[in-house]
C-alpha cells in the first residue's frame, strides 16, 4: 500500500475551511489535513519551525492554498514553495474568491497547479473536489 | 540723322546724366542762382571768390573785385556789414545781418546779407530785399503764435502733418506744401499737403531713394534752409583767383546752384520756385517740409529765420507725438492681447477664441489677414494665402532662425513659394506657439503697393518727351513701386514686441492647460487605482459570505431534522437569494473592469460573433420559438471580449422580453453610414415607455420587477459604456407591448 501524504490546507476563513473539510469527506478522501489558518502558519509549517519543530519530514500530497490571507498571502507561500527544492514538485491548488486575470496570471507565472475560484455553492465545491480523482497523491476511498 | 536717332542719343545722354547725377558733387557746383550774389574772403578781407553778377552791387566789374579787398569795396558799410562779420568765427553757422542799403546811380537798394565761415573762407552773400515775401519781422512774428497754438491742439503725427502743410503754406504763401518723409531705407512718402486748387495733389506720393540720393540728404542735413528761388534762370558761374581754383564749398550757401537734373524735375512739375525745411530727428533727416510755386518767388531771410522755427517746432512735436503714439500703440496692443489671453484662459476652445477676435487682431497688428494652426486645425481670417500655402509657409516657418516670433516685410525673399502669394501676403508675422505640433498664429500684410491710394494727377498727359519721362513724378512712383515690389510696410518693434507678450501669454495658458490636465490624469490614475483595488477587494470579500450563505443552507437542507416543505422553502429562498446577490457583486465587478481595461481592439467579424452569442442565450431558452432575422452584417474593428459581452447583453435582452410571445421575433441589422456603421437589435417584445428611454441605461435601473423579468440591471449600462469606450452611441426606442430597439454604431 503506498504512503498517505497529507493534504496542506492553508485558509484563513473558518466558514471556507470547514466546508473544505466537509467537501474533502463527502468525497471521501483518506488523506490527513493539515489546516494551516494563515500565511505565517504555512511558512512556519514548511520551514519545521514554531509547533512544527521536529514534524515528520514528509511531502505533503497537495496544498491548498487560498490567496487572501492576512500578513503573508498566498501568493508569497507559493513563491517560497516553488523555491524550495523539496517542495518545487509539490501540486498547489490555488483556491480564489474571484478570477481576477492578474490573479490567474500571477499564479500561473509562480508555479500554480491550477486555479480554482471558489464555488458559490457547497454541492458545486462537492462536485469539484470530485475532480480531484485524478490526482494520484490523493486517496480516495473504494 | 532721323530724329529716332537723335532722340536715342539724347536719351543715352540722358542716361549718363541720370548716373552721373547720384555722383554729382553738387556742393562744389561752381555756381549761384542768380537771385543774389556771393563772395568769398580769405582771413585777410581778400575776396577770392565773386559770383559773375557781382556788378549789380555797386558797379564795379566782379573781375576787378576779385583779389580786392572786401574792407576797400564796402567802405562805408563798416557799421551794418564789416562790423558784423568781423564777429563771426562759428564755422558752418549762418549769420543773418541787417538789411544793407546800397546806393548805385542815385538809387538805393535793399539787400539782406547772409554770411558764414567754412572752410577757411568767410562766405558772404546777398539778396535783393524788393520782390521777397515776410520781408519784416513784424509780419513773422505775428504768425508765429497761431502756429505755435495749432501745434498744441494737434493729437496724432496726422494731424501734425496737415497742419504743419497748412500753417507753412499760410505763412510763405507757397501753392503746394509737402510733408515729405523718408522711411527707413530712405524712399520717401507724402504724409501731410497743402494746395491751392489748381496744383495736383502729392499726397500719399511715393518716391524712390534714389531721387534725392545721398550726398543731396547729406547737404539737407547741413543746411536746413533750401531755396530754389528761379528754375528758370541761368545760374551764374563763381570766378575764383587762380591760385584758388572753382572749387568753391558751397555746402552752407543760401545760394548754392541747383543740379540740372533736379531743374528738370522741377520744369516737369510744373514747378519754378521750391523751398525745403530739412526736419531733423537727432542727428537723422527724417524729412522735408517741401515748398512749390509755379512761378518764381524769393523768400526772406526772416521767412527763412521763421520757417527753421517751424522746421524745428515739428520736429519738436513729432518727437512728442511719435513717442506717445508708440505709447498708445503699445497699450492699445496690450489691451488687446490681454483681452485674447483673458478670454482664452477662460475658454477651452482655444481656436474659436483666438477666432473671435481676429478682426481686432487684425486691427491691432494693421494686417490684413490672420491664420491660426493649432493642433492640425488650419483657420484662415481676411486675406490670406489658401490653407496649403499657409500649412506649407508653417512647415518652413519651424525650421528657421528665431523659433519663438518671425517677421518677414518680403516672404518671397524668404521663401521662394512665397512668390505666389506675395501680393496680399507680403508680410508675414508669425508666432510659435508649440514647435512640437508645429502651431502658429500668424498675421499677414499686402505688398505696400496694394496699399497705396496715390493715383497720380489724372488730369496731366503720362507721356513726355522719353528724355525726360524720368523726371516726374508719376515716374518716380513707378520706379519706387519697383523698389518695394513683393514687400509690405514693416512691422514695428512694438508690434513685434507684443506679439513676443502675446505668445507668453498664450503659451503661458497652453502650459497651465497642460498642466492641469497632467493633474488631472494623475489624480484619475490614483482614483482609477483606489477602485481598482476596491473592486478587487470587494471581489474577495464580499463573495465569501454569500458563498458561505448558500454552501450552509444546502447543508441545513441535508440535515435530517429539517424535513418540513415550509422550512425547505425557506431554506431554497435563502440560496436563491444568496445567489441573487453573488451575481450581483459579479456583474458590477464586471462593469468596473469594463471601465478600466484597455481596449484590445482587433478585427472582428460580427456574423460569426452573432451566430455564436445567439446560440449561447439560446441555451437558456430552450423550448422556445423565436424567429431570427439576421442580415449580414460587417466586420468591425473592437475589442472582441467586451463586444461581445455589448452583443450578449442585448441579445439575452431581446430574447427575455420577448419571453411571453409565441411568435416572438428579433430582427439584427446594419447601416453604414459615413464614418460609422450603426447597428440595432429589435424585437417585439414588452417594449417600454419612451419615457424612461434615459433610464435605461443607467446602472441598477429596471423598467420591469426581478419578479417578473429576471436580471440584474447593469446589462444596457454595460453595452453604453462598451460603445461609447469604442466610440460609438447608444440609445434605445420601444413603445410598450409592441416591441424594443436598441441601436449602437462603432466608428469606421
Amino acid at each position: 500500500m503506498k504512503e498517505v501524504r497529507p493534504i496542506l490546507l492553508v485558509e484563513d476563513s473558518q466558514n471556507d475551511r470547514e466546508l473544505m473539510l466537509l467537501a474533502l469527506r463527502k468525497n471521501r478522501i483518506l488523506n490527513e489535513v493539515i489546516v494551516l489558518r494563515d500565511g505565517e502558519e504555512a511558512l512556519l509549517y514548511l520551514g519545521r519551525a514554531g509547533q512544527w519543530i521536529g514534524r515528520p519530514m514528509t511531502k505533503p500530497a497537495l496544498v491548498l492554498l487560498d490567496l487572501k490571507l492576512p500578513k503573508v498571502d498566498g501568493m508569497q507561500i507559493l513563491e517560497a514553495l516553488r523555491s524550495n527544492v523539496a517542495f518545487s514538485e509539490i501540486r498547489v491548488v490555488i483556491l480564489s474568491s474571484s478570477g481576477e486575470q492578474v490573479d490567474r496570471d500571477r499564479g500561473d507565472r509562480l508555479g500554480a497547479s491550477s486555479y480554482v475560484v471558489k464555488p458559490s455553492s457547497f454541492q458545486e465545491l462537492v462536485r469539484e473536489i470530485s475532480t480531484w480523482k485524478v490526482f494520484e497523491e490523493l486517496v480516495f476511498e473504494e | 540723322m532721323t530724329r529716332e536717332n537723335r532722340d536715342d542719343e539724347s536719351e543715352e545722354r540722358f542716361e549718363r546724366m541720370l548716373a552721373e547725377c547720384a555722383k554729382e558733387p553738387i556742393h562744389v557746383p561752381g555756381t549761384v542762382q542768380n537771385h543774389g550774389i556771393l563772395f568769398a574772403l580769405d582771413h585777410n578781407w581778400v575776396v577770392t571768390h565773386v559770383s559773375e553778377n557781382a556788378d549789380l552791387l555797386q558797379g564795379i566789374p566782379a573781375s576787378d573785385q576779385l583779389g580786392a579787398s572786401f574792407l576797400h569795396l564796402f567802405k562805408g558799410y563798416e557799421q551794418e556789414l564789416l562790423e558784423p562779420l568781423s564777429h563771426i568765427s562759428e564755422e558752418g553757422h549762418l549769420i543773418s545781418l541787417d538789411t544793407v542799403s546800397i546806393a548805385i546811380g542815385g538809387s538805393i537798394t535793399q539787400y539782406s546779407a547772409a554770411a558764414h565761415r567754412y572752410h577757411e573762407k568767410l562766405i558772404v552773400e546777398f539778396e535783393r530785399v524788393e520782390d521777397q515775401v515776410l520781408t519784416s519781422s513784424e509780419d513773422v512774428y505775428a504768425l508765429l503764435p497761431t502756429f505755435v497754438n495749432r501745434l498744441e491742439w494737434a493729437a496724432t503725427v496726422s494731424d501734425l502733418y496737415q497742419m504743419t502743410a497748412e500753417e507753412v503754406k499760410r505763412i510763405t504763401g507757397f501753392h503746394r506744401v509737402l510733408i515729405y518723409k523718408f522711411d527707413e531705407k530712405w524712399n520717401g512718402t507724402v504724409v501731410g499737403e497743402a494746395r491751392s486748387e489748381d496744383f495736383p495733389s502729392y499726397f500719399d506720393l511715393r518716391f524712390p531713394a534714389s531721387d534725392i540720393p545721398e550726398q543731396a540728404r547729406r547737404l539737407y542735413s547741413i543746411n536746413r534752409f533750401r531755396l530754389i528761388a528761379d528754375a528758370g534762370s541761368e545760374s551764374v558761374a563763381i570766378m575764383g583767383l587762380a591760385t584758388e581754383g572753382k572749387t568753391l564749398d558751397l555746402t552752407h550757401s543760401i545760394l548754392r546752384s541747383v543740379s540740372p537734373v533736379h531743374i528738370q524735375y522741377l520744369k516737369n512739375m510744373g514747378i519754378t520756385a521750391s523751398m525745403s525745411v530739412s526736419i531733423m530727428q537727432g542727428d537723422r533727416l527724417w524729412g522735408l517740409i517741401s515748398c512749390h510755386h509755379k512761378v518764381a518767388k524769393k523768400v526772406s531771410v526772416n521767412a527763412r529765420i521763421v520757417c527753421d522755427l517751424l522746421g524745428r517746432l515739428f520736429s519738436q512735436h513729432l518727437r512728442a507725438l511719435e513717442e506717445r503714439s508708440v505709447l498708445i500703440q503699445k497699450l492699445t496692443l496690450k489691451s488687446g492681447y490681454d483681452a485674447v489671453i483673458r478670454s482664452m484662459s477662460e475658454e477651452s476652445d482655444f481656436v474659436g477664441t483666438l477666432l473671435r477676435y481676429s478682426d481686432r487682431m487684425m486691427e491691432l497688428f494693421e494686417a490684413h489677414g490672420f491664420a491660426v494652426v493649432l493642433d492640425g486645425k488650419c483657420a484662415l481670417r481676411g486675406l490670406t494665402p489658401t490653407e496649403d500655402e499657409v500649412r506649407a509657409l508653417v512647415e518652413s516657418l519651424s525650421v528657421t532662425g528665431d523659433p519663438d516670433v518671425y517677421t518677414t516685410d518680403s516672404i518671397r525673399s524668404s521663401f521662394p513659394d512665397g512668390e505666389r502669394y506675395s501680393a496680399i501676403a507680403s508680410g508675414v508675422l508669425a508666432i510659435s506657439i508649440s514647435h512640437i505640433h508645429k502651431s502658429y498664429v500668424l498675421w499677414f500684410r499686402p505688398e505696400v503697393i496694394q496699399t497705396v491710394k496715390w493715383g497720380g494727377d489724372p488730369k496731366k498727359p503720362v507721356v513726355m518727351d522719353p528724355p525726360q519721362s524720368r523726371l516726374q513724378p508719376r515716374a518716380s512712383f513707378e520706379l519706387w513701386k519697383e523698389t518695394v515690389t513683393g514687400k509690405s510696410l514693416p512691422w514695428s518693434e512694438s508690434e513685434v514686441e507684443a506679439t513676443r507678450d502675446l505668445r507668453h501669454g498664450i503659451v503661458d495658458v497652453v502650459l497651465r492647460r497642460a498642466e492641469e490636465l497632467a493633474s488631472l490624469s494623475i489624480e484619475l490614475e490614483r482614483s482609477n487605482r483606489e477602485l481598482e483595488a476596491f473592486s478587487y477587494s470587494v471581489s474577495h470579500d464580499l463573495r465569501a459570505p454569500f458563498r458561505h450563505i448558500i454552501s450552509y443552507a444546502e447543508l441545513l437542507e441535508e440535515e435530517s431534522d429539517i424535513q418540513s416543505e415550509r422550512s425547505r422553502r425557506f431554506i431554497s429562498t435563502i440560496i436563491a437569494s444568496a445567489r441573487q446577490a453573488g451575481n450581483l457583486v459579479d456583474s458590477l465587478l464586471a462593469f468596473s473592469q469594463m471601465g478600466r481595461g484597455s481596449l484590445m481592439r482587433t478585427s472582428v467579424d460580427m456574423n460569426e460573433m452573432v451566430q455564436e452569442v445567439r446560440e449561447d442565450v439560446m441555451r437558456d431558452a430552450i423550448g422556445r420559438t423565436i424567429e431570427w432575422r439576421i442580415s449580414s452584417l460587417p466586420t468591425v474593428d473592437a475589442d472582441v471580449m467586451m463586444l461581445r459581452l455589448a452583443i450578449r447583453n442585448l441579445l439575452a435582452n431581446a430574447v427575455k422580453f420577448t419571453s411571453k410571445r409565441k411568435d416572438a421575433l428579433i430582427e439584427i441589422g446594419w447601416e453604414e453610414r459615413d464614418s460609422e456603421h450603426l447597428f440595432f437589435v429589435r424585437d417585439n417584445g414588452v417594449g417600454f415607455d419612451m419615457a424612461f428611454e434615459d433610464k435605461l441605461f443607467g446602472v441598477f435601473q429596471r423598467l420591469h420587477s426581478t419578479e417578473e423579468f429576471e436580471g440584474t440591471g447593469i446589462g444596457l449600462a454595460n453595452v453604453r459604456r462598451i460603445v461609447s469606450r469604442h466610440g460609438g452611441r447608444t440609445w434605445g426606442w420601444g413603445e410598450v407591448d409592441k416591441g424594443a430597439a436598441f441601436f449602437f454604431t462603432l466608428p469606421r
